[in-house]
């Protein structure tokens, strides 16, 4: 049962993947990626981490993407604009080496024995990684300095912001 | 071990606490009026890097913190002292440099700051959440930094190919990351050579290495080695002088110390080459990125008529003889690396301090403009040509030590792949002879232009004449008066070695 | 054996700091003191030669085979237990000991003459504080005892080369000359380089010392002591311009005169033979093989593009390097006390010619061409003789020391067997003799060519001529068989026993029997009897020089008569067209590659340039729109992000900086299959 969603929510994540990068509009293109979020978070669902997909839902699929799409909106980028920044296409090129790294990706996992049954499909080891509990303690005690670090980079980026938009003092 | 031990990370606290009230400086006064930005940055990073250095005398390392996520060791103090001289080095510049931009001295103060943050983190993470959060703090305020002169087009461009290929490198850096847990179900550095060494030929060393595989590429990014290399020279043109400068050099110098700590991680408990490292395929990969970086490098800088290009390109170059260093895999190695580090401080950010000097009277970084610089400012000129030979690797200056000591390492392991890469580094020696030439022939041998007269009486403002004088008795001391560096080099490497 | 090593006396490294201090004063204060510090400088060099007479002396007083050392520890090195000491270490033995003197007394003389023939140039203390530089970093070269040391001294002096090469600077074919050397150089001493790490790597040590106690005990294997050998050599092939790497030479006598006869004469260019001399012992007999080709070739090659040159120094560029050419020759047959002694006579009689030819181009305000020249013998009679006189020595001429030290070369080519070798050495000092005496007779016999000029010649000043009258006396062989039999003498004694030779003794036996005791090898050839060939040299030079003169005495022909066949004429004076081959080959290579990164530039980075050119004005546009539409502060913020945004998401989308995430995916890929097969496999 778990593997038919998962074959499901994986199959979702990787076409609406492939549509948002695809998309010549940038509304469709990021309502795709939306929906991408999404089958990540059934993927957080499948593997119990409860907490997480509700996240991901809330700040990707949610804050975030409509930000996207204000954004998006406030541009009014249109299709002729669009055109000018035209280049060359090397799609061909693309696709192959998207295709070598999948390659790689897959002969590793080959490797590893990973889709050997005696494995399993899906690795489970902790029973309640879905608690918030189970997050928060790591977070605020084992991975204190790293948390701290990174509300310094959130710092950067907004200090970043503000200078990239910060008009001319004088 | 187990303990939380906050005092240990003085020196980030107190660049914390700089930030933090230069933020709030920020706020609070007017735009024609933050010269006291400038001295709460100086002071909080003058107490920051002392109390690192410090910390070698007064504390007992190896020690930790914050549960052992955090380390003081001989290698993080050296490295921390590194990058402390480093942002000194480019505040000074940037002192300079900000009397011409008429906006965001704060921020810029602040992200600097904030990359130094980052760096000294970098210097003392002993897991890989730490390694990715110090190094996207580094590059997120770099970012942001390459930016930094909104209106000018090279700068913008250049800002988005670094956001986009950082990008891209990052997502790679994760997923080597995700695949390194996987295999070794924790986070913690040390785990990999325990992994190994109990697991070695099972399915875990195959994720294990294609995650290793998958990070070091990604580090490939800051250290501007191939495959990542390709933005280099667009952001070093693009970016703001000082800012290029604090790239080249302390960004970079960021990406070799975690790169030494990864492999130093894949390394057996005794040091002995671990069980993924003695394949042969690593250094053979690693040969590879080093040889092909170092002649990107090189070949790409021949024919380049602006500076910060020049720079950029060799800038690849270096990073390749550093990576030969670290491909041998040893502490000679390592040692090696962290001496060309230190000897690169000194140079290359000697060689952008004349840069930055000489750009704010040109408004140009061609390099036929400076010519006559030798006549009309002697000094400017020497510092620069000292800077350019040295990192041409002419002996007695610092440059050649680095060099002697990386191939010394390199040679020393005898395999056909060594000396293979040990050739392709000596051919691009002679070859970055030639563009490096080039401009010290500007500099002395062709006159300036009839009534140019843009570079004459420059003046210098005085810290910037000081890093200008500790550049130039840097270069000289690291290559000549080399024993105590090379010794501080070596314990580094020993405590790097030592690490658990 | 008894203990040969000695500590050094107190005063030697004084022999270095005397210059360096002297260049230093030159370098704070020259403009300021009187003759512009001139003096200081000639101080400084001249307590050197003392010092170097001194040192000379007290070497000499030791039994043969004895040297003085000393080692101060530089660095430290800790993959061990105890770690690799790096020695900034002293050694001084015949080899020193003569060299120190013979760069001295030129350095000295040369700065001498400088006072004379740069007086009046604007940069005149600038150009001594070079000279001083150039001294102490020569001295540092001879001096070392380590490998590291000899290294850094030997590219101090490439630096030195490279400045007062491009001294005068107005002419941009000069920085363009400097450049070009310092570079074809620096090609040798990556060769230098690599072989000084293969000997690190098996040795574990770059002291000679080490080396040779390393080497003598078979730590290297063959095959690698042979590459390693040819590595080396390699440096020497560069700095002494050697074939194939000879072609910065003559374009290096863009560099006023003085330096001409100090660097590219006497001394730096010396170094070469002086390295491969030093690490004789390490030299394989199959790299002894390449060093004897290499010499010999040079030799002959040289010595025909002589004939086709009409400017003075260039003619003696070229005869420099033939003469080069047989210093390796003689050190490349298993003699290089014999290619030592032609070092040192040949830093004499060189340095004299050069600095007559200055002479002579002061004397025509900075003519240097043959067909301005003519007649001067009368103008300018010291000039004249000195330079005749050492003409003679440079063509072999017996009772001068050029004769004695041609000699002793040709005669160890001969006996070691090497019949071609020999031949063509014997033939290139007949070719020697010959072009000396065209430019000789072009230059001081017949009739002026050029009136003006020569109505304005006159007698260089005593500053210059001293120097001239000095290095010519050392011309005759007087000197070099002064207080020791006839034949070789003076070389045995200098030469034949380097410090460590006996301790640690070469890995070819009879080469090394043969080099240190004198013993000949059973196939020696039985030549030392009648010495005919000694005779056979002579004639040859005799008739060399007869045949010069009796072409050119007539006047009919001129500078540009053409003496070798046609095609060999064409030939020679395409400098067999080297140059253009290297254009073609490397730089036509590194171009085509320049290009490869250039491209990258252009189609990926130029278009995304482009872009963001478009995108930039399309920002501008569209700020001013926002500008006028919204002021507050959060929504203006927005918007202005939302401008970052887009910028971004229009150069994403665009395809230029796609390419270099495809590029990067692509190389990541790559390493992927090749980490793969290699663990697999």
């Amino acid at each position: 049962m778990i593997g038919i969603f998962f074959w499901l929510f994986a199959a979702l994540l990787t076409v609406s993947g492939l549509l948002a990068i695809t998309r010549r509009n940038a509304v469709s293109a990021a309502l795709w990626a939306a929906v991408s979020f999404i089958a990540i978070a059934g993927i957080f669902v499948l593997l119990q981490a409860y907490f997480l997909a509700v996240v991901e839902v809330l700040v990707y699929a949610g804050a975030i993407m409509v930000l996207f799409l204000f954004v998006i909106m406030l541009l009014n980028l249109r299709e002729e604009d669009l055109q000018v920044l035209e280049g060359p296409r090397l799609h061909i090129l693309g696709v192959l080496l998207a295709a070598g790294f999948l390659g790689g990706l897959v002969w590793t996992c080959r490797r590893a024995g990973l889709y050997d049954a005696k494995n399993g499909a899906i690795k489970m080891t902790a029973e309640s990684v879905g608690e918030t509990k189970s997050l928060a303690a790591p977070l605020f005690m084992e991975y204190v300095l790293p948390f701290e670090i990174a509300s310094f980079l959130l710092l950067a980026a907004i200090v970043g912001a503000v200078l990239i938009t910060k008009k001319r003092l004088t | 071990m187990r303990e939380f031990n906050v005092a240990l990370a003085a020196p980030e606290w107190i660049l914390s606490a700089t930030i933090l009230v230069v933020l709030f400086q920020d706020a609070r006064t007017r735009w024609d009026n933050k010269g006291g930005l400038g001295r709460t940055t100086w002071l909080g990073l003058l107490l920051a890097t002392g109390c690192a250095m410090l910390q070698g005398w007064f504390v007992d390392t190896p020690a930790t913190a914050f549960l052992g996520h955090y380390g003081v060791d001989g290698f993080s103090i050296v490295c921390k002292a590194i990058f402390g001289a480093t942002a000194l080095f480019v505040m000074a510049m940037a002192d300079t440099w900000l009397k011409r931009v008429d906006r965001g001295h704060g921020e810029f103060r602040l992200l600097a700051l904030m990359a130094t943050l980052g760096m000294f983190f970098v210097c003392s993470v002993r897991d890989f959440a730490g390694l990715f959060v110090s190094l996207e703090l580094i590059t997120v305020s770099f970012y942001c930094l390459t930016a930094f002169k909104r209106n000018d087009e090279r700068a913008i461009e250049a800002g988005i190919k670094y956001v986009v290929l950082g990008a891209l490198a990052t997502a790679f850096l994760l997923l080597g990351i995700a695949f390194i847990y996987g295999a070794t179900e924790s986070l913690w550095f040390h785990k990999i050579a325990l992994t190994e060494a109990s697991d070695g030929v099972g399915g875990n060393a195959a994720l294990l290495e294609f995650g290793l595989l998958l990070t070091v590429l990604g580090l490939c990014f800051k250290i501007a080695a191939v495959p990542f290399q390709v933005w280099t020279p667009d952001v070093y043109e693009g970016a703001a002088s000082p800012v290029t400068a604090f790239l080249s050099m302390g960004s970079k110098a960021a990406g070799f110390v975690l790169l030494l700590k990864v492999v130093r991680a894949c390394l057996g408990p005794d040091g002995d080459a671990g069980i993924i490292l003695a394949t042969g395929a690593w250094a053979g990969l690693f040969a590879l990125i080093a040889a092909a970086t170092m002649l990107y490098g090189n070949l790409g800088a021949l024919w380049q008529g602006n500076m910060k290009r020049l720079l950029g390109y060799s800038s690849i170059g270096h990073a390749g003889y550093v990576l030969m260093g670290v491909l041998a895999f040893n502490e000679a190695g390592f040692a090696a690396v962290v001496y060309y580090l230190m000897a690169y401080l000194f140079t290359v950010l000697g060689v952008f301090a004349v840069v930055i000097i000489v750009n704010g009277a040109l408004r140009s970084h061609a390099i036929t403009d400076y010519a006559g610089l030798g006549r009309k400012s002697p000094f400017l000129a020497l510092v620069l040509t000292c800077g350019l030979l040295s990192l041409a690797g002419v002996p007695p200056m610092a440059g050649f030590f680095g060099k002697f000591l990386v191939f010394q390492a390199v040679v020393q392991l005898g395999t056909p792949v060594a000396y293979t890469v040990a050739f392709v580094g000596a051919a691009g020696v002679v070859v970055s002879m030639y563009y490096y030439l080039c401009v010290v022939k500007q500099l002395y041998m062709v006159e300036a232009p009839e009534g140019d007269t843009r570079l004459d009486g420059l003046v210098v403002a005085k810290p910037l004449k000081a890093v200008l004088w500790v550049c130039l008795i840097g270069i000289f001391v690291l290559g000549f008066l080399v024993q105590p560096f090379v010794a501080m080099a070596q314990d580094a490497a020993e405590a790097l070695m030592a690490a658990r | 054996m008894p203990d040969l090593a000695h500590s050094l006396p107190a005063y030697v490294p004084w022999i270095i700091f005397c210059p360096a201090l002297a260049g230093v004063i030159q370098h704070f204060f020259g403009a300021k003191l009187p003759r512009k510090g001139d003096l200081v400088v000639i101080a400084g060099i001249g307590a050197s030669l003392a010092m170097s007479i001194a040192l000379m002396f007290q070497w000499a007083a030791l039994p043969a085979g004895h040297y003085f050392v000393e080692a101060w520890e530089w660095f430290r090195l800790t993959p061990g237990a105890d770690g690799i000491a790096f020695d900034m270490a002293i050694v001084v033995d015949g080899l020193t000991a003569s060299l120190l003197c013979v760069v001295t007394l030129v350095a000295t003389l040369v700065f001498v003459f400088s006072t004379g023939y740069m007086k009046g140039d604007p940069r005149y203390e600038r150009f001594f504080f070079w000279l001083s530089f150039f001294a102490v970093a020569m001295l540092i070269l001879t001096l070392a005892d380590n490998l590291l040391m000899l290294f850094i001294g030997w590219e101090l002096v490439g630096l030195c080369s490279y400045k007062l090469i491009g001294f005068w600077s107005e002419d941009l074919v000069n920085a363009e000359a400097a450049k070009k050397a310092f570079i074809v150089t620096r090609v040798g001493d990556v060769g230098m380089l690599l072989g000084m790490l293969v000997f690190y790597h098996y040795c574990g040590t770059l002291s000679m010392r080490g080396i040779f106690a390393g080497v003598a005990a078979g730590a290297v294997p063959a095959t690698a002591l042979t590459w390693a050998g040819i590595g080396l050599f390699f440096g020497a092939v560069g700095k002494s311009a050697q074939f194939p790497l000879q072609i910065w030479l003559p374009d290096a006598m863009a560099g006023p005169t003085p330096v001409s006869a100090l660097i590219h004469a006497a001394t730096m260019v010396a170094a070469g033979v002086y390295l491969a001399a030093r690490m004789f012992p390490v030299f394989t007999p199959d790299a002894l093989q390449y060093i004897a080709w290499t010499g010999g070739i040079t030799a002959f090659l040289a010595a025909l593009v002589a004939f086709t040159q009409t400017d003075i120094k260039k003619v003696l560029a070229y005869s420099t390097i033939s003469q080069l050419g047989y210093m390796m020759l003689g050190v490349g047959v298993g003699a290089p006390w014999a290619g030592m002694f032609h070092l040192t006579t040949h830093a004499m009689f060189k340095a004299c010619l050069f600095l007559g030819s200055g002479s002579v181009i002061h004397a025509m305000h900075h003519a240097q061409d043959l067909k301005d020249m003519g007649g001067l013998r009368k103008k300018m009679p010291v000039t004249f003789y000195t330079f005749v006189l050492s003409t003679l020595a440079l063509a072999g001429i017996p009772f001068t020391s050029g004769f004695l030290s041609k000699d002793a070369i040709l005669i160890e080519a001969l006996g070691n067997g090497h019949i071609v070798l020999f031949s063509l050495g014997l033939f290139s000092a007949f070719l020697t003799a010959f072009y000396m005496a065209r430019m000789v007779w072009l230059c001081f016999f017949g009739k002026p060519r050029n009136q003006e000029k020569f109505d304005h010649a006159h007698e260089s000043p005593l500053s210059m001529t001293v120097p001239l009258i000095i290095l010519a006396a050392f011309a005759v062989s007087f000197w070099f068989t002064l207080g020791a039999g006839p034949e070789d003498e003076f070389a045995n004694q200098f030469y034949r026993t380097p410090a460590y030779a006996q301790e640690f003794p070469k890995t070819d036996a009879v080469a090394h029997a043969y080099w240190v005791d004198g013993k000949k090898p059973a196939n020696w050839h039985a030549s030392h009897g009648p010495r005919w060939f000694q005779i056979v040299a002579m004639v040859l030079g005799l008739i060399g020089l007869g045949v010069g003169i009796a072409l050119f005495r007539s006047g009919r022909r001129n500078q540009n008569a053409r003496i070798l066949p046609a095609g060999v004429h064409e030939l020679a004076a395409g400098k067999y067209y080297m140059d253009e081959m290297y254009l073609d080959a490397f730089v036509g290579a590194a171009n085509k590659t320049a290009d490869g990164c250039r491209w990258v530039d252009e189609k990926l980075v130029d278009g995304a340039v482009n872009l963001s050119g478009a995108v930039g004005l399309f920002i501008g546009d569209a700020s001013g729109d926002a500008d006028d539409l919204v002021v507050d502060g959060a929504v203006n913020l927005a918007a202005d992000a939302a401008k970052g945004a887009g910028a971004l998401v229009g150069t994403a989308q665009s395809g230029r900086v796609r390419n270099y995430l495809a590029m990067a995916i692509g190389v990541t890929a790559v390493s992927i299959i090749v980490l793969v097969f290699f663990v697999i496999g």
